[in-house]
Parts: structure tokens; sequence; C-alpha cells
């Protein structure tokens, strides 16, 4: 197991405030706790707040990847628990943007014992369509394409062939280049966290949520459209939906008054 | 000058766009409404989205948006377009947030076949350099003549195999395979017979192997098979024994019929301390150079528990090589006279070690350890040149002697021997060859007696004398004499000590003097240490003789001195006779 130590730089993990409720903010993908600079010192006047960066995201430590681990959203679950027994938190509130809301579902239910309630900012807890009951937004090809995407953006003569040229696995040895921008990530991990991100269906989580729930869903989201919010309502027990007067997925960032007005009502009822 | 307001936007050759914070159109420029077909009526105010593929929508809200937010810019991002007939359109946008102006975003938008072609090129180059780099690496890993693994690919599977056995308690023998007398089928047959040799010999080893074996190829005729399970010494025996007999069927190339066999040392693992690769490697070398002393084309297992006596035994000879190098080694010379008319007849050449630390070191103390060694064969190689320009030296100087060199019977079995000898000789050119004696130990291990008659008969042949050293001590003595054309018979110090007290040894000398006489040969006494000694054995016929009561051996430098005061006046003070 892990030391307190190990867990906290592994995740780049941040404490901030000293509320009595502890807030666990757990970012989306493409980004990293820097997301949530627009909501925290706000939140962080009444809670306790606990940020990190999952690994292979931000400044986690590039050489804890793993394939396999990373590859199901699992393994990010298990950064959230890890994360919460190391700093032994309890009553955690997981606020999660987007696909952390299913990877703090899983670590909730996993560990039901740690966590008080879930804040869902724009989830999805599948990106692919699944006629005829469930319109996730994307097909397989629109996905395949994203990949395909990223691939060309991170496309850097070092990065592209660096893996090759040293022959293994680790690819800490080229992390160091990309982490100093906003939002970067290493091109294979974020590969990795793409293809759990929007390949995965874990919708049959929703009905075992044990933890009530505030789902906050925006109104114009391509990437987790209303249909999808109201689908969570629905399957999942003790939710409740809030239809945020907001365009686009990232609104904690783009609308965070809104966002933090939701959060206070939720935390004071 | 031009002003900016002179000039539309629309006379750029790049797409322009202006979205607000809601996503909606604002502008286009008619380079980008040519580009994507869409009329600007269609667009102003419509959703980017409409204009964007549904990847590039994921990738405008999860990746441009939080850097816009927090760097108001991005440069360079490759996105797809969708055309107004709903093709896909790759571009390549930058992105520029004005937050003075509520936050609308400025777009310059180019196409990204450029960049795509780019792309293209990088991926088939990475996918070229993947094969070339697995070519390499096969290549690095490949013997080029038998198509085997190799050394290193052989130390890599071990490597792998000795992580595995720490978690799955699995097992392993591994055998060094060395084919007997396969240097002479080289020679006899010339080297691209013996390729093709190797190369059957690999690929009959290889096909009587199971599946989870490996063999590789070491280098010239050795070859190392990892066996895959938990063997037996028993066991493994069998098993290596079943390949010896395939090994032994003959092998036809280009009609000529060979037979081959092989020396095989095997260890097994895993063993009670841990081992690396290379020391399991090296244990298997080890057992197959003592199936070589044993009289070849047998199997030998490695005997762990005598590993640490073999290790005392390695550091030993580390620092016999090291020595080697100082140069701390040095020939002494002892000479050898004739005791009736004083002349000096030459020395023999006995080796001293110089130790750093241990001061003047006999040869007993550090001799035995080489034996059988590459270090004693390298050695030996030293003493015979050493005592060459030595012997040139004298002869220059006007000294005429001749000078012996002790050869043991390893070093005279050792394949390169009279190879080796004739390249030394080859440097002393002027050099009268039977000026040098080899003294062979008559007691040495000589396991393949007719091989050793065969070398010192070439060297004879060559000019060089052969003496058998310690004489009468072996237990073959006689049937060496019919056999072997020697020069000279040394008679061995035990007899000449106890000649003046005991019936039995004055009889052996005299026999042996007898025998000598016979086979026509000189004799020579060792172990003179009394003028008694002398006087009797020259009564007894042998006149030549070499001890302490002469002279002791002395560092080369100071023989010269020596034999100047032998014939002036060491001879008479201590024979009481003139030289002759």
């Amino acid at each position: 197991m892990l030391s307190k130590e190990q867990v906290m730089i592994r995740n780049n993990v941040t404490v901030m405030g000293s509320g009595e409720k502890t807030l666990m903010l757990a970012h989306g993908f493409g980004c990293d706790q820097n997301m949530w600079q627009y909501i925290a010192p706000q939140l962080k006047e009444r809670y306790t707040l606990v940020l990190f960066d999952y690994v292979g995201s931000g400044h986690s430590q590039a050489s804890a990847f793993s394939e396999s681990r990373y590859s199901t959203l699992e393994g990010y679950a298990l950064d959230v628990r890890e994360i919460c027994e190391a700093l032994d938190l309890n009553e955690v509130h997981f606020v999660g943007h987007s696909v952390s809301c299913s990877i703090g579902l899983l670590a909730s239910i996993a560990s039901p014992e740690r966590f008080a309630s879930q804040v869902m900012i724009c989830p999805s807890p599948c990106f692919l369509n699944m006629p005829p009951d469930y319109h996730g937004g994307f097909e397989k090809k629109d996905l395949e394409e994203l990949i395909d995407l990223m691939g060309r953006n991170y496309m850097g003569w070092a990065n592209y062939l660096a893996p090759l040229v040293v022959g293994g696995e680790n690819s800490s040895v080229f992390i160091d280049e990309l982490s100093s921008s906003f939002c970067s990530t290493d091109p294979v991990l974020a590969k990795t966290f793409a293809k759990a991100t929007f390949f995965s269906d874990y919708r049959h989580l929703l009905p075992q949520a044990q933890h009530a729930a505030l789902v906050l869903q925006s109104q114009d989201d391509a990437l987790a459209n209303p249909e999808v919010g109201r689908y969570i309502h629905a399957q999942m027990p003790q939710s409740t939906l809030r239809m945020v007067e907001s365009k686009g997925h990232c609104i904690h960032m783009t609308h965070p008054a809104l966002v933090l007005r939701e959060i206070h009502a939720w935390l004071d009822d | 000058m031009y002003t900016s307001n002179r000039f539309s936007l629309d006379t750029f050759p790049v797409g322009c766009m202006i979205t607000d914070s809601k996503r909606r159109i604002l502008y286009c420029n008619r380079y980008l409404e040519e580009y994507h077909g869409h009329s600007t009526d269609e667009l102003l105010g419509a959703d980017l989205f409409t204009l964007l593929s549904k990847a590039s929508q994921i990738m405008y809200d999860t990746y441009l948006v939080p850097i816009l937010v927090r760097e108001k810019k991005c440069h360079e991002i490759r996105l797809c377009m969708v055309s107004h007939c709903n093709t896909s359109l790759p571009v390549v946008v930058s992105i520029l947030c004005d937050d003075s102006a509520n936050g609308q975003l400025f777009w310059s938008i180019s196409s990204a076949r450029r960049s795509d072609r780019l792309f293209e090129e990088l991926t088939e180059t990475k996918q070229l350099l993947e094969q070339k780099v697995s070519l390499l690496r096969r290549i690095s890993d490949t013997d080029q003549l038998t198509g085997l693994p190799n050394r290193t690919a052989m130390a890599k599977h071990l490597d792998q195999k000795i992580i595995e056995q720490k978690k799955d308690d699995m097992a392993f023998a591994l055998a060094f395979v060395d084919l007997d007398g396969f240097k002479e089928v080289n020679d006899h047959y010339g080297h691209q017979m013996g390729d093709k040799i190797l190369q059957l010999v690999a690929k009959r080893l290889a096909s009587n192997l199971r599946s989870d074996d490996v063999i590789a190829r070491f280098g010239g005729d050795e070859f190392v098979i990892f066996l895959n399970g938990r063997f037996s010494a028993r066991l493994v025996e069998e098993s290596l024994s079943r390949l010896i007999n395939k090994l032994a069927e003959p092998f036809d190339i280009d009609s000529v019929l060979l037979t081959l066999s092989a020396s095989i040392g095997v260890t097994l693992y895993p063993q009670s301390k841990e081992v690396e690769a290379d020391h399991l490697i090296r244990q298997a070398d080890q057992a197959m150079y003592q199936a070589k002393l044993l009289g070849k084309n047998q199997i030998c297992l490695f005997n762990v528990d005598n590993e640490h006596v073999q290790q005392g035994k390695q550091s030993e000879l580390s620092a016999i090589k090291a020595a080697m190098e100082a140069k701390e080694f040095e020939l002494y010379y002892q000479p050898k006279i004739n005791m009736l008319t004083g002349r000096v007849l030459g020395a023999e050449a006995l080796i001293r070690w110089n130790h750093p630390s241990e001061g003047l070191k006999a040869p007993v103390t550090f001799l035995p350890v080489l034996t059988n060694t590459s270090t004693g064969v390298a050695l030996g190689r030293w003493v015979i040149t050493s005592a060459l320009r030595q012997l040139q030296t004298w002869l220059q100087q006007g000294l005429d002697v001749h000078v012996s060199v002790n050869i043991d019977g390893y070093h005279l079995q050792h394949s390169h021997f009279l190879h080796d000898l004739s390249n030394i000789l080859a440097d002393f050119p002027s050099l009268p060859k039977q000026r040098l004696e080899l003294e062979v130990l008559e007691t040495s291990t000589i396991e393949d007696v007719g091989h050793v008659y065969s070398v010192l008969n070439a060297c004879r042949m060559m000019g060089i004398r052969i003496s058998l050293d310690d004489f009468g001590t072996g237990y073959s003595s006689l049937s060496h004499l019919r056999d072997l054309s020697v020069d000279t018979l040394k008679i061995d110090r035990s007899f000449v000590q106890n000649m003046l007290t005991s019936t039995g040894d004055r009889a052996i000398l005299k026999g042996v003097i007898g025998f000598a006489r016979a086979f026509e040969c000189d004799v020579v006494a060792e172990g003179v240490e009394a003028l008694a000694h002398s006087q009797q054995l020259i009564e007894f016929g042998c006149e030549c003789g070499q001890g302490y009561f002469i002279a002791h051996p002395m560092p080369a430098q100071d023989f010269a001195g020596w034999v100047d005061k032998w014939h002036q006046r060491g001879f008479q003070n201590k024979f009481n006779r003139d030289v002759i």
C-alpha cells in the first residue's frame, strides 16, 4: 500500500480551505485541477477542498502510469479511493466534471463509507449512442476520429517517436516538455484516458448509486446533452436534476457563478 | 502606406471567423465561405458546431475552451470542419479571445492538407522505423551463420527466465556444447566446409529440442542450450546423451561423410544461492571444459559445491594475469655443467614471481593453479619467448650455451602449441633451434599420448631438443622411451639425493644411465648437492649435472659473470680440477 506522501505526489494532491465539509474536486478529460480555479477560491471559504490530477494528467507522476490500470475508469476510481484512504477522508462530497462523475460513482459504490454525496457537473455515463433508448451523442466513428485528432494535435517528432527510440513503455522520459503548459498531458496517457472515457458504458452503475446526487445539466452541451441528464436522473435514486442556463461543457469555467450557486445550495440543504 | 480600412478581410487567403461566447458565428470572410461552401447568410448567427465535426466539437469543449478561458489564445490546433455538402475538411485553427469584446473569439482557419501530409509521412516514417528497429533487434539477436539466437539473445532469455523464476518457481538446465576436434576439421577441409558443418550441427541440435527449449550459438563451435523444466542430474544427462548420440550420426557434406562428437557441460537452475545469467553460462562452460579434460565426447554436470574452490582459483588466476601484465615474472637460470670437464653446457630456465608484497615466489606456490588454464598456456608462451630472447642475447655476447624450458603436459597438448611455438621461433630467425631444449615433465598428465608424441616429434623435426624431466619417477617411463625419441634424460633429484646411502637408488641410477646409453641419448643428473654426488655420478657414467653444489638458479644478468668465475676458479675450487 502506498504511503500518504506517495499518493500526494502521485496525484499532485492539493488541500485547501478548512471548512467542516470536505469537497473533492475531480477534473474531467482533457485538463487537470487547474480547471477548478474559477470556483475553488469561493468554495474554500466554506469548505475543505481536495484537488488532484489523475495519473496521466496535469502534474501527476507519469511514472505511476500503467496502461492496464488506466485503460478503464476503474483505475481512475482507484486513484480517488486511494486519495481518500491516504488522507483518511470521510463524508466526502465528490464534485466531478464530465467523465469524473462516472469515476466518482465507481469510487463511491466501492467505498460508500467515504462519501456523503455527489455533485455531477455535465455528466455522461456513456458518450456513445445506444439506440433505441439512449442517445449519448456520438457514433463510434466520431470517437475514433477524436482519437485520431488527438494524435495529430500531439504531432511532435520527439514525442511521437520517443517511445520507439527509448524502446520501452516508460513514458515518463518524455513527459517533461509538455507538462509546463496549461492542461497539457502526455499524448500516450491522454489517449488512454480518452479511450477509457469515450468508449465506455457505465450506465449500469446509475441504479447502484448509494448517495444523494446533484446533476448539473448544461442547457446546451454537445458532449452531454440534456437527454443524457434526464436519463441519469431517471436511473439514479436520490438524484436531483438541475438545468443550468449555460452553453458548453465546461460550465464551471465558463459559468462559475451559476455552478457555485448550485453547489452552495446543494451543500446547505 | 496601406491602412487596414482600405482593405477587406475578404482579400486575405486565409479563413477568418469571429464567434461569441455562446458559440454563435458573427463573421466569416469570403475565403472561408468558399472553402466550406456555406454562404455567409447561412452562417451568420449559426452555431459554431454546425461547422465542426463531432470529434472537433469534443476537442473544442474539452480542450480548446479550458485553454481559451485561461490563456486567451491557442495556436495551430488541428480540427475537422464539415463542408456544405457534408464532406470533411481538415483544418488548422488559431484562436484569440478578446475579453474587451465580450469574450469574442477571432479565428484564423487554414487547410491542414500540408500538415496532414507531414503527419502521414511521419506515421509512415514511424512504421518504417518500427520495422527497422525490430529488424535491427532481430539481427543483433541472431547468429548470422546459423540463424540461431546469439549470445546476446541467450543472455536476455536467461535474464527473463531468472526474473520469471522468482514469480513462478520455474526451473531449467543450461548446457554448454563444444564440438570436439572442430579445429582439425576446419584445418583439414577449410573454413567454408567448417561453416557448412556448423550450420548442419545447429540444425540438428535445434531439431532435437523441445519447443520451449532454446539453443544459441556463442561463436566458433560453441552452442548453449536452455532446457526448460526441472531436471535431476540423471534426467539432464539422459536428455543430453540423446543429443550427443544424434550429433554422432554422420554428416553428409558435399559427399564427404563426417562424424563429430561434442563435450557438454551442464548446470541446473535454481541453485541454493542466487546466480545471474552470466554466472550460469560460466558454470556450464567450466563443466564443459571438465568434460574435455575427462576425454571429450561426454557430459559433465557442474558441481555447485566445488564452486567456491573454483572461485578461489579464479581470483588466483586473475592475480597471475595481472602479474603478467605488470611484468612481475622473471626467469632465473640454473647452470648445467659437465662435471668431468667443467664446461658450462647451458642453463635451465626457472620461473620466479617478484610478488610486490610477498617477495620472490617459487613456482610451486603458483604453478598448480595454472594447470589446464588459458593463463597457464599464456605464461608458458611467455617463458619460451623470454628464454629465447635471453639465449639470443647470450649467443650475441659469445656465450656458447643452450637453454632449456619446462613445458607442462597441458600446454603441450594445447591445440595451438605447435603453431604458437613456430610463431615465437619466427621472431628469432637467426637463432640455432638446437640451442633450445624443451623439458617435458615425465609425470605430467598426458591424456593423449599419441598426440603428444606427434607434437614432440614435430618439435624435433624443427631442430628443437627434447628432454624427459624427472626421469624415473613416472609409471610409464619405459614405454615413453620406447615410443618417443628424446635427446636427453634428466635423472630425478630424489635418486641423486639418496644415492650415497641407498643401494636401491644407486641401482636405479645405474639403470637409468644404462637406458640413456641404450637409447643413445644424453643424461643429466638433477639435485647435485655435494662433491660426492658428482664423483659417484661420473663413476656411473653420468657426466652432466646441475644442482646447488654447482650453482643456485640466478637472475639472467648474473649468469655471464658466473660463467666467467666458474671457468676461472669456481670449477677448480669445487671439483679440485681444472676446466678442460
